[in-house]
């Protein structure tokens, strides 16, 4: 047996490895993350999981025979929240829009505070641009959005601009002209300038063009985006070597690829690095597509609850949506994500009650990491949805992350009866449950709101549950919703880096544009040959890339896509495109596609293809068929589970009252195994919950299948 | 996510005065739920800010401070001039500036930047022992002098904040009776 794929997800603040061999066997690990030398947090959290293994195996040979390794983690984002990237930075952008890196948007203010903060203006403040006024110098120029040079560039400024910058000492020069995405030829005049202006002072400082790091419209989200690839993804390039060399010395040969945000892998030279700064809840709604296209299910909702947010994302008729505007650390940016949506509920979530009305309140802050109040060493004061875990019985005290963390179920009461149920009046474990029930609550309306909203019912979903608090709390969360089934992987712990790693190695470019499919088809030659000739130019930057990367551009895959809508709608949908150059004739293909496509998100009723339709962005993505992980595959065996399996009793408490819980060790169990509520299975990594009136089976790929008793 | 609980110490208090602290601690003071010993420590930090000793029962504005001495709660400016009784509006005994004309507008705002004094014009007040700029009335010429804040004292100490109050004083506007007798 030999391990192939190697992920890693290196939080916040817990590194999570997931090893899995040619067979689908995995194990993981986890171990802190150490934010100055992220490659030692990923060896001890490799050592953790190796440690699990049944079979002794030494880092070296298991480093030396892996055929791939995927990173995703927080490295990038890290250094943009802690203002630790590249600085100073200088920016060259058309006259008159000198200040649009400083007003950003007023959606900039309150984006990503929680609800009951947006709903006050005191609560609302700016992020500190990350380059300062004197760093930017206006241009005059002018583009029209539809490409046409209007006033020429003045390149007597641009000069004076680049001497000013230098002078200023910048380490990096962004260049951000008025719709360079449609005509990037004063760019590249300012590049050539600044080039030449450069070798007469004698100094060489890197220059970054928006239309190459991201030829899409909307001024604020290319200008934040090129200037946040500046700042926070170059830096990290050598970080990223770091961990690379450092791994090459222990014998690895598979080369370190990095998740990005829209479900691709990507080397850590790649030109637009900035796109994997929030991979970590990609790689788990990956996961979820994946076990889809093994199960066959086209609609998958999957649940991540950690210890500070729950994170939902939604695949839906076989794919997952992409959002093209989105914020990092508060900055507007529009490259595609996957979209995924978090409300502030996880296991660490604090409970408060208000001082005046004594509502009960959780979060939206947590204690992340840090647990509650029964980790003493944790140095929290407040107590959190982990405390009232541990009361209810449903945590086991001596197994927190396999014993490692030891947590102490006396103080968790104590201080719930002080500073909760006391104050209720009312008895400590009702209080817990009412807790518990509460954020079940919030999470549950949160789910059925993000399905109902896409026209949907959870009637037609299968749900996945993961991360470390998945298990813990999937039956309250989902209980009444009648989901077609509610599936938790064995390793839900490690899932977002198991859906990272089976990721493609791929590359994405978007470039906006607008054509209009007029409805007598007397466009169509036109639109015809500017699709091709977009493809084409995409594909050229894209072999250019790949080259640079080692990779033959003839042996990879290429997929080209739209993004369009109905003419005066505001939605654009992306649409697959089977090949390209197209022919005229395939545009009757491609409406036909986006109609049934519309239909399926949307309604029947509201297609509506009188006026045309419009094309907003031309896409190209390449890939690169990849090793995957494959899921266990082990013949059922018989429903009540191996002696082996048991632990000892322990009593929960659930729906009022204690009961005598069944405790199983999750790793005994077997396929076929049916666990009974009320009773609790425990991992050293995550605990998995059957409340009274459930049951799960443990398929033949280790996922058990939670569901009511007697339903169905 | 941002937020967490922040311990309210007297420097954090000290800082939040000054303008010291980081839009991220500021967020996280405005975001938690309220101190209910803040008061207490915005005193004692007051209190050391200011050259002299009488204490401080509540702050008026950035310069001005409603004190005990002799028993009357009395306004008292930083530098420590005195205004006499809180009760009588304070602005009486203040120098007073107004802009009424073009001229004097134009001093702060450029031509049509501003109001036309024959509708508004700006009162302002003046410490008449440190000159520091105290308030700024905005109304139409005539408009009466305003009474900015006039606090019950008594109710703000004994239902508010539980305590006895440091200067027993009845809740009324003495400001009138003071122009009776003063301006006879």
């Amino acid at each position: 047996m030999r391990y192939e794929i190697l992920a890693i997800d290196t939080g916040g603040t817990m590194t999570d490895t997931f090893l899995v061999d040619g067979e689908g066997n995995f194990i993981i690990g986890k171990a802190q993350t150490t934010p100055d030398k992220e490659y030692s947090g990923i060896l001890n959290s490799l050592t953790d999981a190796l440690k699990s293994s049944r079979v002794e195996a030494e880092i070296g040979d298991v480093l030396e025979g892996l055929k791939a390794f995927v990173y995703t983690g927080t490295i990038m984002i890290n250094r943009i929240v802690e203002r630790k990237g590249l600085h100073p930075i200088g920016l060259i952008t058309t006259a008159g829009f000198e200040d649009t890196i400083r007003f950003g948007r007023g959606k900039q203010s309150w984006v990503e505070l929680p609800y009951s903060e947006r709903l006050h203006a005191v609560s609302h403040y700016y992020p500190t641009p990350i380059i300062g006024r004197s760093y930017v110098r206006g241009v005059r120029e002018r583009v029209l959005t539809s490409g046409f040079e209007m006033i020429p560039l003045y390149e007597k400024e641009a000069e004076e601009a680049v001497r000013y910058l230098i002078k200023k000492g910048v380490k990096a020069i962004a260049v951000c002209l008025l719709y360079s995405f449609a005509n990037p030829e004063h760019e590249v005049q300012v590049e050539e300038i600044a080039k030449r202006v450069m070798k007469e002072e004698g100094v060489e400082i890197p220059i970054f063009l928006s239309h190459r790091i991201n030829p899409v419209i909307g001024e604020l989200g290319r200008l934040n985006t090129t200037v946040l690839q500046i700042y926070g993804a170059e830096p990290s390039r050598e970080q990223f070597e770091l961990i690379k060399r450092h791994l090459k010395e222990l014998g690895m040969k598979a080369p370190i690829r990095i998740l990005t945000s829209y479900g691709t892998t990507v080397s850590p030279s790649h030109e637009k690095l900035i796109t994997t700064v929030t991979s970590g809840p990609t790689g788990g709604i990956l996961g979820c597509k994946y076990l889809g296209d093994i199960y066959g299910f086209n609609y998958i909702v999957g649940t991540d609850v950690g210890g500070t947010s729950f994170d939902v994302g939604l695949i839906s008729a076989g794919q997952y949506s992409l959002k093209t505007e989105s914020t990092i650390n508060r900055f507007l940016v529009n490259f595609p994500m996957i979209s995924v949506d978090s409300i502030g509920a996880g296991t660490g979530s604090y409970i408060r009650l208000d001082p005046v009305t004594k509502r009960v309140r959780i979060g939206p802050d947590s204690a992340s990491f840090r647990v509650g109040v029964s980790w003493v060493e944790g140095g929290v004061n407040t107590v959190t949805i982990n405390d009232a875990l541990v009361i209810l019985g449903h945590l086991n005290p001596d197994y927190f992350l396999g014993g490692e963390v030891k947590l102490n179920r006396k103080r968790a009461e104590e201080m719930f009866i002080d500073q909760v149920s006391s104050p209720l009046r009312v008895d400590v474990e009702e209080a817990a449950e009412g807790c518990l029930e509460l954020i079940n609550l919030d999470m549950r309306m949160y789910l059925n709101a993000m399905i109902v909203g896409t026209g949907h019912a959870p009637e037609n979903y299968h749900l996945v549950s993961y991360g470390g608090g998945g298990p813990l709390l999937t039956a309250g969360y989902t209980k009444g919703l009648n989901f077609q089934g509610i599936l938790v992987p064995t390793w839900a712990a490690a899932f977002s880096a198991f859906g990272a790693s089976t990721a493609d190695y791929g590359v994405r470019h978007d470039l906006s544009t607008e054509l209009l499919l007029t409805p007598d088809g007397s466009m169509d030659v036109i639109v015809t040959e500017m699709l091709n000739h977009g493809w084409g130019e995409l594909k050229k930057l894209m072999e250019e890339e790949l080259k640079a990367e080692g990779i033959d551009p003839e042996s990879v895959f290429y997929k080209p896509s739209l993004r369009m809508m109905y003419f005066g709608m505001l939605d654009d949908l992306e649409v697959p495109v089977v090949r390209f150059p197209i022919r005229e004739d395939h545009i009757e293909d491609i409406k036909q596609t986006y109609d049934d496509m519309f239909e399926k998100i949307y309604a029947r009723g509201s297609k509506s293809p009188e006026a045309g339709y419009m094309i907003s962005r031309i896409i190209l993505s390449c890939s690169l068929p990849t090793p995957k992980p494959k899921l266990p595959d082990i013949p059922e065996s018989e429903d009540t589970p191996d002696e082996k399996a048991y632990k000892k009793e322990r009593e929960i408490f659930y729906g009022g009252k204690w009961h005598e819980a069944e405790i199983f060790e999750m790793d005994y169990l077997m396929p076929g195994n049916v666990v009974r509520g009320p009773s609790v299975v425990e991992a050293p990594s995550t605990t998995f919950v059957v409340p009274p009136g459930w049951k799960a089976k443990l398929d033949n790929h280790r996922i058990f299948w939670l569901e009511e008793d007697g339903r169905g | 996510m941002v937020g967490g609980e922040i311990m309210e110490t007297k420097e954090l208090v000290r800082d939040l005065i000054d303008g010291k602290l980081s839009m991220e601690e500021l967020y996280r003071v405005i975001s938690s739920d309220k101190n209910p010993h803040r008061f207490k420590l915005i005193l004692d930090v007051l209190q050391e800010k200011v050259p002299w000793d009488d204490k401080i029962i509540l702050p008026l504005s950035d310069s001005l401070f409603i004190v005990c001495k002799d028993n009357i709660p009395t306004v008292k400016c930083k530098c420590g001039f005195e205004f006499g009784d809180y009760r009588v509006n304070w602005k009486l005994k203040a120098k007073i500036y107004v802009r009424d004309s073009e001229e004097s507008l134009q001093e702060l705002y450029r031509p049509f930047m501003h109001s036309d004094p024959s509708w508004m014009e700006i009162r302002e007040y003046y410490c008449p022992e440190c000159f520091t700029l105290l308030e700024t009335e905005v109304v139409p010429p005539g408009y009466p002098v305003v009474f900015d804040f006039l606090p019950d004292i008594n109710a703000f100490y004994r239902e508010w904040l539980g305590e006895e109050p440091p200067c027993e004083a009845e809740f009324v506007d003495k400001t009138l009776k003071y122009i009776q007798e003063k301006f006879k």
